[in-house]
């Protein structure tokens, strides 16, 4: 063995980072941004219903783009199955063994157990829905032949760690993004306030609504039950010591502007700290990691459960709003060397702009627009969004990358 | 048709007319989420309950987060050991979190296990697939089933466990748990009350909900939502005796035991002889606005398929991309493909519908490339230019038809 390889095998194991693919567009960003793996909905099954989700075509060649590149794909079954949700489920996992996902990520035991039976070839995750909090549940659905954990997002990393070792099997928890408050798949307010079944993917956000609360002739208006979203950036060395498999980032619902940055983030502050631990605080200010996640709309952060129970900081207590720094502008989708760079229009966008590119690695570099043009290649003065146009050649772009834009407060 | 109530002291068992009560239900401190009883009244209520020949209910009900688990087994251990010591008739635990009944099947293998599948599992595959576990399937007794389930389901499940001899149960009267958290969301508003008292139970409503007036609990497991209205199925008897349950919940917990015992029994009288007169009454000792929640129509099943938006669900699987560039001037029209990889040959027959409905048809001898290069098939282009069409507008869709 030479020093190198002596060197590589001491670097800790990275966990994968796994993204939110909400389409097939948002999956190709998230696998160029650094994603080891994306998750994602097929038309049934999930907790998205009235998401844009995956037809099977789409599916297929998402499977497809994204092994070409070394990327996994999970496909969510995680609603609680009612008698007749099984309606169509044995052709959709033939579908989806063929077709080679790697693996379904689920929470009904039903459905783990006809999986288990009948689809030997499918690896099971658990899915967080399913609230596993102990060893003794974990043993459980290990026994019914799951292989993976996504632990319920009470779970500390304290407790995450000896899940681990006592159980042997993949762990994997979320880093950022929005948080139930609930334990999640027991939350039925949306099932008996509006008929819909948040555990069939019809969930209203009851959580998010402002609710006045009396005691005793007091009354107080509050957003009580609205969570702040979880961020994990501080507490990666926290994911290394406990031995996690992977990282999950929430948000198929969430625009590519979200997707690529979260993805890029956490796969550069993953390697960072593998291979520099003791600089990891370091480079997280050079390289302005938080900085860069409050980039795009979100709400207050916390570290959710990671380290201690949530406590009442863990509250958002606000209105939703749209308070973001920057904007996206659209996907670069071609390149014409020292020509033009073709451009799909997210928002609009005028001449005399500044942009700035987000590289699938490294700094972003801003971009001033003397020219804007049609793709047929007439002069335009602004952009529509859901439009394609040419924008001037700059040499750090590349097909998928995302166009951002400052927001002026 | 046999019934279960809930009592907080052993007291209550005196006042309540049992001769339809099959079970009890003692929710002990520490081991329920809601529990209140302390131990030494619980084994009270069990002696109670013994000599009443009552079977008895424990709530083990807590989900169990690691860090409590060892903790929470042993106090469980200890109270479950002692309160086999008064000879009840039979004891039931019930449980929610799966972990909790596999370490309570494996741990002591005598226990009878008393599911609590009121949120979870609602298919009877996954009820089917615990009564067959190894472990937890021996030492499963009963279930409690989802209130979200509607008549002609409970009824099929029921008789199917039957066929494990395990027995069900459905609340009957009672509140229906909406949401559960760890989280303390009332101390920010209440911090004061809070540091005297262990629990506040307060209403909360919102403008942006159809509903108000839910009761919302916080205690020392977190905090708890309830429904606006409480379940109440107690004007439908026969539908009640069709269903084939082994046995019916009444849980009044949250009412002063006064009102709870007067409460259960005026339940249990309706159960014995239904009368309108009786039912009003009874509503109006209760206060509170009660339904059948969805015992007869599950409302969600009926809405959850509108929810699919069929625009973006139903998408056609020969559209090959969108029109994104309109150039009247140079007399095409650039279409960004949906899968750049897929190979489109020339000649095409196109189907174009616009944003606005227009349907229009078309044969395409050739496309061209954004250079205005001639192509007879595309290869990896994201743009494709076909020729222009009068009333196409940017974000037609273009379909192949073949």
């Amino acid at each position: 063995m030479d020093s190198l390889e002596v060197a590589f095998k001491k670097l800790p194991q990275r966990p994968e980072v796994l993204a939110p693919a909400g389409s097939l567009s948002k999956l190709k960003v998230a696998v160029h941004y650094g994603a080891d793996a994306v998750y994602l909905g097929g038309q049934k099954f999930g907790l998205r219903a009235a998401s844009e989700n995956f037809t099977n075509s789409e599916l297929q060649e998402g499977v497809k783009y994204a092994h070409a590149r070394k990327s996994k794909v999970y496909v969510v079954l995680n609603s609680f199955f009612h008698r007749q949700d099984f309606e169509g489920l044995d052709e959709f996992l033939t579908f989806l063994s063929d077709i080679k996902v790697d693996a379904v990520i689920v929470s009904d035991l039903g459905v783990v157990d006809f999986i288990s039976q009948n689809y030997k070839s499918l690896v099971i995750h658990l899915s967080t829905q399913a609230s596993c909090l102990n060893v003794s549940s974990a043993l459980f659905w290990k026994e019914r032949g799951v292989k993976r954990i996504v632990l319920g997002r009470e779970v500390t990393l304290n407790e995450a760690k000896i899940i681990k070792e006592k159980t042997k099997l993949e762990i994997e928890m979320f880093i950022h993004g929005s948080m139930c408050m609930s334990y999640s798949g027991h939350c039925v307010i949306s099932n008996y306030t509006q008929g819909r079944d948040s555990n069939r993917g019809g969930c209203a956000h009851s959580c998010r609504f402002e609710y006045k609360l009396k005691n005793n002739g007091q009354e107080i208006s509050t957003y009580f039950m609205s969570s702040k979203d979880l961020e994990g950036v501080d507490v990666i060395p926290h994911f290394f010591d406990a031995g996690i498999d992977s990282v999950k980032i929430e948000g198929r619902m969430k625009g590519p502007l979200y997707a690529a940055t979260t993805t890029k983030i956490y796969r550069e502050a993953l390697e960072c700290y593998q291979q520099n631990p003791t600089e990891f605080v370091k480079l997280k200010k050079e390289k302005g990691w938080t900085e860069e996640l409050n980039k795009f709309s979100h709400r207050d952060y916390t570290n959710g459960s990671l380290i201690g129970p949530a406590d009442i900081s863990s509250i958002y207590n606000k209105r939703e709003s749209e308070e973001k720094t920057f904007d996206a502008i659209g996907t670069v989708l071609e390149i014409k060397e020292g020509q033009y760079l073709l451009i799909e229009v997210r928002n609009k966008f005028s001449c005399g702009e500044t942009l700035e590119i987000l590289p699938f690695r490294g700094k972003s570099e801003k971009i001033y627009l003397d020219k804007i043009l049609s793709a047929s290649g007439s002069e335009i003065e602004s952009t529509k969004p859901g439009s394609v146009v040419r924008i001037p050649y700059v040499k750090c772009a590349s097909p998928h990358v995302i166009l951002r834009r400052e927001v002026l407060q | 048709m046999k019934y279960t109530i809930f009592v907080e002291k052993a007291d209550e068992l005196k006042l309540i007319d049992l001769t339809a009560v099959s079970h009890v239900i003692i929710s002990p401190l520490g081991l329920s989420r809601f529990g209140k009883t302390s131990a030494e009244e619980s084994y009270v209520i069990i002696q109670a309950a013994r000599d009443l020949k009552l079977s008895v209910i424990i709530e083990f009900d807590m989900y169990c987060h690691e860090s409590l688990r060892e903790g929470l087994f042993y106090s469980f251990k200890k109270f479950y050991l002692e309160a086999l010591k008064y000879s009840p008739k039979e004891l039931l635990v019930k449980v929610c979190d799966l972990g909790v009944a596999l370490f309570c099947a494996q741990e002591l293998p005598k226990i009878n296990l008393h599911l609590n599948l009121e949120t979870s599992f609602h298919n009877p595959h996954s009820i089917m697939s615990l009564a067959n576990h190894p472990i937890i399937g021996p030492a499963l007794k009963r279930v409690s089933l989802s209130p979200e389930l509607p008549f002609m389901e409970v009824k099929s499940i029921a008789r199917s466990l039957h066929l494990f001899n395990i027995k069900t149960d459905l609340l009957l009267f009672g509140r229906l748990l909406l949401f559960s958290t760890p989280r303390e969301l009332l101390t920010p508003h209440f911090e004061e009350i809070l540091k005297i008292k262990e629990d506040l139970m307060i209403e909360g409503g919102s403008e942006e909900s159809p509903h108000k007036g839910f009761p919302i609990l916080q205690n020392k497991q977190g905090t708890f939502m309830f429904n606006s209205k409480d379940l109440c199925l107690l004007d439908i008897p026969e539908k009640l005796r069709e269903v084939g349950l082994d046995s019916w919940v009444i849980d009044l917990r949250f009412e002063e035991a006064e009102k709870r015992v007067r409460l259960t029994n005026q339940a249990l009288s309706l159960t014995d002889i239904f009368g309108q007169e009786k039912f009003l009454e009874l509503k109006n000792t209760y206060e509170r606005p009660v339904n059948r929640g969805f015992f007869l129509t599950n409302k969600s099943d009926i809405l959850l398929p509108k929810l699919k938006n069929n625009r973006l669900q139903n998408r056609h699987q020969l559209m090959i991309g969108q029109i994104v560039d309109v150039c009247k001037e140079q007399g095409r029209m650039a279409i960004l493909l949906r899968d750049p990889e897929q190979k489109i040959k020339a000649p095409a027959k196109l189907k174009l519908s616009s944003p606005t409905g227009k349907e229009k048809d078309m044969v395409v001898h050739y496309f061209e490339d954004a250079e205005k290069k001639q192509l007879t098939e595309s290869s990896g282009h994201n743009l494709l230019f076909i020729p222009w069409m009068s009333g196409m507008t940017t974000r037609s869709n273009v379909f192949l038809d073949l």
